[in-house]
């Protein structure tokens, strides 16, 4: 996917707007999208939607997550603010749908890698575990939150790493069976996004092969993409905006390898 | 006393005057050569240089005008010596000399020998092929460029392409991760002997490959010799030296040997181990000289993803007649012993200023394969140890390693995550000069370590002992001339210990099922 700056101001639009909105679902997918691009020249822009994600988050202390649009904004004051945070949701929250689990969890293992001591990994791996995925968009959702907790966890606690990884491929699975041509009309917008974004996210991180996976997600993601300006949904256009971001990370990794867009543990 | 032939290759041989000593003769002695030669030497285990391949020897020891032991061999045949300088290597310190030494490796045939010789020949990365012998010279140095941007990628995993498993090249601290290829690099390769007089330098320094040392910089910091899935492999004489990372990694390898040896790193150099063989199989290291920024040897056997995975323990291994020094452990078991160890013999070594002497590390999350059985200590002098005898099943590494998981004292659940430790013997041990602890054993409460014996181990202390923590795990005080301080094990048995000099009492015992004294 390459950058397309008309596009990205369009959604740029977009997602200023939703930082006012109190779906939570697609907020904290728009501000996901908003982390990934922040970091590319001309990202200011998409750093300020970032930290307006940021302070929302840090207002709502208990109606809405915002641990990772905490930390990704950069501040360490906000660094410390989520990981307290964390701390107070992991005690209250039950984390029993995909949804609970997209909002919740990769936000907390970001806050584990910066200020834990990655004792409470194997709990949040336990938590996504157990959430039941059904539906295409609940394997979709699942399949996303698993590849995320894996890029912002700390790679070394491996055993939960591949614990993610196990997660991701199992709903990988269930989902290949699912689909098919026959069935490429039914699927719904947020399944497609939200799928293939975890497989080009998976594609840059090595768990499975780029070779095999990188163009298909971006072909079947496509034609929801073309129609994404006019959806009403938030959630649709705050996860188009989440695919575009990581078709740019996936392409420039293609392009010059591990040094540029391949994730680096630290 | 008794003369006997270790190794004997195309140009060199190694043997050992047995009931000398440990490491050290007691007494300097000499080895007359049939051909003339007359060498001298003060360590029980010497190499021999100068000699014929296809050459019958007899060889004769002599100790205060006295013969004390003789024996025969026969050397190696040798076609033909490919000189690297033939192949273009320059050995300046200058140019980069990879693809020549590479070009003369791949050149070499069945019973040829691949030489290097006297000169500084910088490299990247060299990898050895089968049936390989690669000589270097006295004054002979391989070294390491250390320039990320020139070395290959051992990548961690690569799916197959069906999708259903992967493979597995790199590894770091026991998880298949993406590091950067050895100095060295051995690849699915068999009967490579590796020999010498010379040197085979890292290059690694405080400004290159040890600044930011805990950042995965790309990938992972390189070994200064690699071996993986490697089966029949001699190093001998040689001296390495300046690893960017562990020195010498065999990982998943069988039939190795490691003979007289000088394995030196900066005493501050980051996890510069000596020699790591990780789910290995049949290992002999004698006569080898170790003194490092980190563990002298390390046992291993990978972490639990990779236990589960391969299931291969490191079994099978005797260390003889070796001497560490500095460093933070001589011989330790762990910590990433996921898939078991078991068979290990350490006997006739000597030890010397390193932080713990015979150590064990492990924790919680190393999983129910990793169980430790068979293991051995035999005849060690250490001088100077601060705490000779470890074992610490709270070890506190990994990023979660000062997790409440890790340090609790509260007995947990056995789980697929809880290791054990079965029989440890620590027999004919003397240790003078310690300073924290005569010992220091922590067993898990919920998975006690099934049986210690100690048997005729002595224990005395520097005259001015200094304090420090005896093991690296949560709520360790700093003790200075302790005694054995021992806790979760099953079955203790105490054969003629002594503990000369401690501060409080000798042995204090805590969670311990039963204590057999003679």
């Amino acid at each position: 996917m390459k950058r397309n700056r008309q596009a990205e101001s369009s959604l740029l639009l977009g997602l200023s707007d939703m930082v006012q909105e109190d779906g939570a679902l697609a907020g904290e997918t728009a501000s996901r999208a908003a982390a990934a691009l922040a970091h590319y020249p001309g990202g200011d822009s998409w750093m300020n939607v970032l930290a307006d994600f940021a302070a929302q988050g840090a207002d709502q202390q208990t109606s809405w997550c915002g641990i990772a649009a905490l930390i990704l904004s950069g501040d360490e004051k906000n660094t410390l603010l989520a990981a307290r945070k964390a701390q107070s949701c992991w005690q209250h929250i039950k984390v029993s749908t995909p949804q609970d689990a997209y909002i919740y969890l990769p936000g907390l293992v970001l806050s584990e890698t910066k200020t834990g001591t990655r004792g409470k990994y194997f709990d949040y791996l336990k938590a996504l575990q157990d959430v039941p995925a059904v539906s295409e968009e609940d394997l979709a959702l699942v399949m996303e939150t698993a590849v995320e907790c894996m890029e912002w966890m700390d790679q070394a606690v491996y055993e939960v790493y591949r614990g993610f990884q196990a997660v991701f491929e199992n709903c990988l699975a269930r989902l290949s069976r699912m689909r098919g041509p026959e069935t490429e009309a039914l699927q719904s917008d947020a399944s497609v996004l939200f799928s293939s974004c975890a497989l080009l996210r998976a594609c840059r991180l090595g768990a499975v092969l780029t070779s095999e996976y990188a163009e298909p997600a971006e072909k079947t993601c496509a034609r929801v993409l073309k129609r994404a300006d006019e959806s009403t949904d938030p959630l649709i256009y705050a996860a188009s905006a989440l695919v575009y971001a990581e078709g740019i990370r996936n392409r420039d990794y293609r392009d010059y390898g591990r040094k540029n867009g391949g994730v680096l543990w630290s | 006393m008794e003369l006997k032939l270790l190794w004997a290759g195309m140009r060199s041989a190694v043997v050992r005057l047995a009931g000398s000593g440990l490491y050290h003769a007691r007494t300097p002695y000499e080895l007359v050569l049939s051909d003339g030669q007359r060498i001298r030497t003060d360590t029980v285990v010497t190499s021999v240089y100068g000699l014929v391949p296809g050459q019958a020897y007899e060889i004769t020891a002599y100790q205060g005008g006295q013969e004390v032991g003789s024996a025969a061999f026969v050397t190696g045949r040798e076609s033909v010596t490919l000189n690297v300088r033939d192949f273009g290597a320059f050995g300046d310190g200058k140019h980069d000399d990879t693809a020549a030494i590479q070009c003369a490796i791949m050149a070499s045939r069945k019973r040829s020998r691949v030489l290097v010789p006297k000169g500084v020949f910088r490299v990247s990365s060299i990898f050895l092929k089968s049936h390989l012998h690669l000589y270097l010279e006295k004054g002979a140095v391989i070294r390491g460029i250390p320039d990320r941007d020139r070395c290959p990628i051992l990548p961690g995993t690569i799916p197959t392409t069906d999708g259903k498993d992967e493979k597995n090249f790199g590894t770091w601290e026991g998880n298949p991760l993406d590091m950067f290829a050895g100095i060295i690099t051995g690849l699915h390769v068999s009967d490579v002997t590796i020999s010498g007089q010379g040197t085979i330098d890292g290059g690694a320094g405080k400004n290159t490959w040890w600044k930011d040392f805990r950042t995965r910089n790309v990938a992972w910091r390189p070994r200064l010799i690699f071996l993986e899935d490697c089966s029949r492999i001699v190093l001998q004489g040689i001296t390495l030296q300046n690893s960017p990372s562990w020195t010498l990694h065999p990982y998943f390898s069988r039939d190795l040997q490691f003979l007289d040896l000088n394995i030196h790193n900066p005493a501050d150099s980051p996890n510069t181990d000596g020699l790591d063989p990780e789910s290995c199989s049949r290992i002999s290291v004698i006569g080898t000289k170790i003194s490092v920024g980190d563990d002298c040897i390390a046992v291993k056997s990978g972490k639990i993803y990779q236990a589960v995975k391969y299931r291969t323990p490191t079994c099978d291994m005797r260390v003889e007649n070796c001497f560490m020094q500095d460093g933070h452990g001589a011989v330790t078991i762990g910590s990433e012993i996921a898939a078991g160890v078991r068979n290990i013999r350490v006997k006739n070594c000597e030890f010397s200023n390193t932080d713990r002497g015979l150590r064990v590390k492990t924790r919680r999350g190393r999983g129910q394969l990793s169980v430790l059985t068979d293991i051995r200590f035999e005849n060690i002098r250490m001088d100077h140890v601060k705490t000779p005898l470890v074992v610490n099943s709270f070890y506190f590494c990994d990023p979660d390693g000062h997790s409440d998981y890790v340090g609790t004292k509260r007995t947990l659940p056995v789980d697929e995550r809880t290791p054990s430790v079965g029989k440890l013997i620590f027999r004919d041990i003397e240790a003078t000069g310690c300073e924290y602890a005569a010992a220091w054993i922590a067993g898990l409460p919920e998975k006690k370590i099934e049986e210690l014996v100690f048997d005729h181990v002595s224990v005395s202390y520097a005259q001015n002992p200094g304090s420090g923590q005896p093991a690296m795990m949560e709520r360790c005080g700093k003790e200075s001339a302790a005694g054995l301080i021992i806790s979760g094990v099953k079955n203790l048995t105490l054969r003629d210990v002594t503990v000369n000099g401690c501060k409080g009492e000798p042995l204090v015992v805590d969670d311990v099922d039963s204590v057999a004294r003679t």
